[in-house]
């Protein structure tokens, strides 16, 4: 049940290739395709190197891994596609029967000018430096709260470059590098072998090499000293709420459905006004594939789709949604951005944000948001997911963080439940901060410090 | 690829030969793992495009060496790769290093299944009509076939190949999923009889509030229970250090007795030794309710001289392996299953969707999508999903009794991002006195 090329190809003049015949150029592949009846078709090809790092218990894992592969969308007018391989050749024959429903690809468009990242050749992170990251880490955690340690650690250090062709002209390539890093720390004061606090922290950067032990501790040590104070009762029934970006990403990510897709303003429907609000004026997003600077930065997405800045929420008020260039052609005058991502030569595209952000205020310092508060918390880490549900205007979540009296921060709130309506806290955010950070939730989601008004608190 | 004798052509002699030079001093612990995956998956309804054909090939070399491991993968299965990927596990250069002739024919993937699958979905929904239900529904099939060969130092087992299927439901209302051997006449009615009671069950009331309910799980709920509850906590890498679940120390009532033995799983997926090319065993992870024999791979055996290796599995060649399990058993018990369910109020769930134990809290939680309430064996009404959440120890005390017919059933199991297919052959479990909620 295989697509065999036609006998001299639609040109009429090219032959078939012969069975089994093999290639690593994705102009021939386009060709042998067109020549089988396929001119619906995309060649994708990807290579990279990745390193891991990790820190299990007692052992460290070195692992260094190297990707090759590629992937053909290809159809006819009735159906279509997906083949998938590993190494560096491709076939020229044997496709598939393609298979209802056929596939739609991009045309070929100008893409604007983009100046990639400098810094894209830098070399993976080598054993000894990760190494001496790692025990870094764990040395100034100690230093910082005596007793604490890193139990569990991962460094991902990758580079990868790919190519795109597809029967409508498009033909482009574009690199990338990211690093990530996992670490998991756990406090027992007393140095009790069992129970005890645990925290964790997930960042990412250009380059492994980049990332502060003595900042990353200090942050592990105060998530864990805040974890390890008494647990006492206390609530307030309205409150304001300072997020730190650990927490307001989080946030946002769960808010993404409100944002991307073609179901996301049916999604949001019941929470915008009668004069089109969505939010507060001081909450503006932006979706931007191209953000300079950006870890996932690229002039084109997964299907070779020029990427764009794209203005999602404009003081409050809800704009277009993200659309691919499918959902946009549904709706005439609707703009659309290339944001169809590829994880892997394994994965198809997948609608989604690269780098989607809350617009930072330049003027409000964090101290300066701390000290707009009469009551309220600070809070600094996550310790559940959250639900944030705008079918019925719910939001929840569980923190870690400290009490907030007068603009000072009174004493520390193991765990903290803030529930409330998601209308109200989308409208409840009295002003951001000039820190915006990003973090690695499915995309780069980023956000500063947020100050919102009008949520519940509860701690026992 | 020939199921009957997957790698024909591969060299293990030289392979190994090659990874000895590398792994040259004493204590040193290595092996070559090679897969080669393909894949047919096809999914009705809308998703472009419907049908997935996959065919790949790769390798791991790894090197163990004190308290450090050292892992190259590929994806590819060439000689080029393996001198390079040697070079980068070696931690000193070797004057001379053999290169071994690796020349992988191409994959060849079984078209004529994407027909069996479609004859599979047409199945479903023959099912589903006998039973007298309609609703909207997208199945997506899907179809692995992977080939390992594991070749170390001075041991290099025969190769191996496992075939597994696995359906995935999308309803308005969820998701309902199952792996399976094959695609047979048995697989589609049992997928049709899950579904039709999903539906029934999507407006069924909540169970009325009380507490200290008895509880019976199905072969299906059950083998989720005891995977999360103590397949998991038996992992060697997963274990507390403190020593709270050491060989020895009583973890259940008498009558349970849980093993992993993946050479006695469904023929087209045993396995006779792991992804470090190590025999497996057939392991009582506990004896009569007493913990006897964790999971354990060949690094954290080699570190405690209680633990045995056979139990190290891989996601994916670019990941080393982990302790983990592949086919779980629970040896049947002498309850029928009229007795299971006999009483006056009883709760019956046949699925779980969802297993969670916290392992630094000592709690379990088990989510339920739904379950039957009987009285005195007699099905009284459909209710609306439940949750089990209770501290593990006292969760196992409260099993009063153990079924004597198993079923075989499959899922994937995500530990540590790491997909692996995993089976279980369980019987129906009743527990007295659990508490109830629901979310």
């Amino acid at each position: 049940m295989s697509r065999e090329p036609r006998g001299k190809g639609t040109s009429g003049r090219r032959p078939p290739p012969p069975r089994g015949a093999q290639s690593e150029d994705p102009r021939e592949v386009v060709a042998a395709l067109t020549a089988a009846g396929l001119a619906n078709a995309e060649v994708y090809t990807k290579r990279g190197r990745a390193r891991r790092v990790e820190l299990r218990g007692d052992e460290l894992v070195f692992a260094t891994a190297g990707e090759q592969g590629w992937a053909v969308r290809a159809g006819d007018r009735h159906g279509a596609f997906f083949r998938v391989g590993s190494g560096a050749s491709l076939p020229l024959d044997g496709w598939p029967e393609p298979v209802a429903p056929p596939l739609l690809l991009p045309e070929r468009q100008p893409v604007p000018a983009f100046s990639p990242p400098l810094d894209l050749d830098a070399p993976l992170i080598g054993e000894s430096e990760a190494s001496a990251l790692l025990a870094g880490v764990a040395r100034e955690l100690d230093r910082e709260l005596p007793g604490a340690r890193l139990v569990a650690a991962a460094i991902d250090d990758g580079a990868s470059s790919s190519a795109l062709r597809n029967g409508n002209g498009i033909e482009v390539s574009w690199r990338g590098r990211v690093a990530s890093l996992w670490l998991e720390a756990h406090y027992a004061p007393g140095g009790r072998q069992s129970g005890g606090f645990g925290t964790h922290l997930y960042t990412a950067a250009r380059e492994a090499r980049r990332l502060a032990p003595l900042a990353l501790a200090r942050r592990l040590a105060d998530r864990l000293a805040v974890a390890a104070a008494p647990r006492r009762t206390w609530s307030l029934t309205t409150g304001e709420v300072v997020l730190d970006p650990a927490v307001g990403t989080a946030v946002l990510a769960a808010l993404v459905p409100l944002f991307v897709g073609p179901q996301a303003e049916r999604r949001r429907a019941g929470l915008v006004d009668a004069d089109g609000l969505l939010a507060a004026r001081a909450l503006s997003v932006i979706e931007d594939g191209r953000l300079p600077g950006g870890l996932l930065a690229s002039a084109v997405d997964g299907e070779g789709v020029p990427t764009r800045r794209s203005l999602l929420l404009d003081r409050g008020r809800a704009l277009s949604p993200l659309l691919d260039f499918r959902a946009a052609r549904e709706r005439p005058g609707s703009p659309s951005s290339g944001c169809m991502r590829r994880f892997g030569f394994r994965d198809l595209p997948s609608l989604g944000p690269t780098h989607l952000y809350v617009v930072a205020d330049e003027e409000r310092t964090v101290a300066s948001l701390l000290a707009e508060v009469r009551a309220g918390a600070y809070l600094l880490e996550l310790t559940s997911g959250v639900v944030a549900d705008p079918l019925h205007d719910r939001l929840e979540l569980v923190a870690r963080g400290f009490e907030l009296q007068a603009g000072r921060a009174v004493s520390p709130l193991p765990e903290v439940r803030v529930t409330g309506s998601l209308r109200q806290f989308l409208r409840g955010v009295v002003a951001v901060g000039r820190d915006l950070a990003f973090l690695p939730l499915g995309g780069m989601i980023g956000t500063p410090t947020l100050l919102v008004d009008g949520l519940a608190l509860a701690a026992d | 690829m020939d199921p009957a004798r997957p790698f024909p052509w591969l060299d293990r002699g030289a392979v190994a030969r090659a990874l000895a030079v590398v792994a040259d001093r004493e204590g040193d612990d290595a092996e070559v793992y090679c897969e080669r995956l393909a894949v047919v998956a096809l999914a009705e309804g809308e998703g472009t495009p419907a049908l997935e054909v996959r065919a790949e090939q790769g390798f791991a070399v790894r090197l163990g060496r004190g308290d450090r491991s050292f892992l190259a993968s590929r994806d590819e299965l060439t000689t080029a790769a393996f001198a390079d990927a040697l070079r980068q596990v070696a931690r000193v250069q070797p004057r001379a290093l053999p290169e071994p002739e690796l020349a992988a024919p191409p994959i060849l993937v079984e078209m004529d299944l994407v027909e069996r699958m479609r004859g599979f979905v047409r199945a479903v929904h023959a099912a589903l009509r006998q039973r007298h239900v309609a609703f909207p529904l997208r199945l997506a099939l899907r179809c692995e076939r992977r080939e390992v060969a594991v070749v170390g130092p001075r041991l290099a087992p025969d190769p191996e190949c496992e075939v597994s299927f696995a359906v995935r439901a999308e309803l308005p209302w969820g998701r309902h999923g199952l792996l399976a051997p094959d695609l047979d006449a048995t697989t589609a009615d049992r997928l049709a009889a899950a579904l039709a009671t999903r539906f029934r069950a999507r407006e069924a009331p909540p169970l009325a509030a009380s507490s200290a309910r008895v509880l019976v799980l199905g072969p299906a709920a059950a083998a989720v229970l005891v995977h999360e509850a103590i397949g998991h906590a038996l992992e060697a890498d997963l274990m507390p250090a403190d020593g709270r679940l050491a060989r020895g120390t009583v973890l259940a009532p008498p009558n349970l007795s849980v093993l992993d033995d993946p050479q006695s799983a469904p023929a087209p997926l045993r396995r006779q030794a792991d992804d470090e090319g190590t025999p497996v065993l057939r392991r009582f992870l506990l004896r009569e309710g007493v913990v006897d024999q964790p999971l354990a791979d060949r690094r954290r055996a080699a570190r405690a001289s209680d633990l045995l290796p056979g139990a190290g599995w891989r996601g994916s060649r670019h990941f080393p392996p982990l302790p983990r399990l592949r086919h779980l058993e629970v040896l049947a018990g002498e309850t029928s299953e009229a007795d299971l369910v006999s009483g006056p109020d009883v709760v019956y769930a046949p699925l779980a969707d969802r297993g969670l134990l916290d392992s630094a809290q000592g709690t379990f939680e088990l989510g339920l999508p739904l379950a039957w309430q009987l009285r005195d064996g007699s099905r009284t009404g459909l209710c609306g999903p439940l949750r089990l959440r209770a501290p593990l120890a006292s969760l196992l005390d409260r099993l009063e009794a153990i079924g004597s017919e198993r079923e075989t059933t499959g899922g994937y199991c995500a530990k540590a991002g790491q997909r692996l297919a995993t089976w279980a052959t369980v019987p129906a479990l009743r527990l007295a006195g659990v508490d109830l909620w629901t979310p």
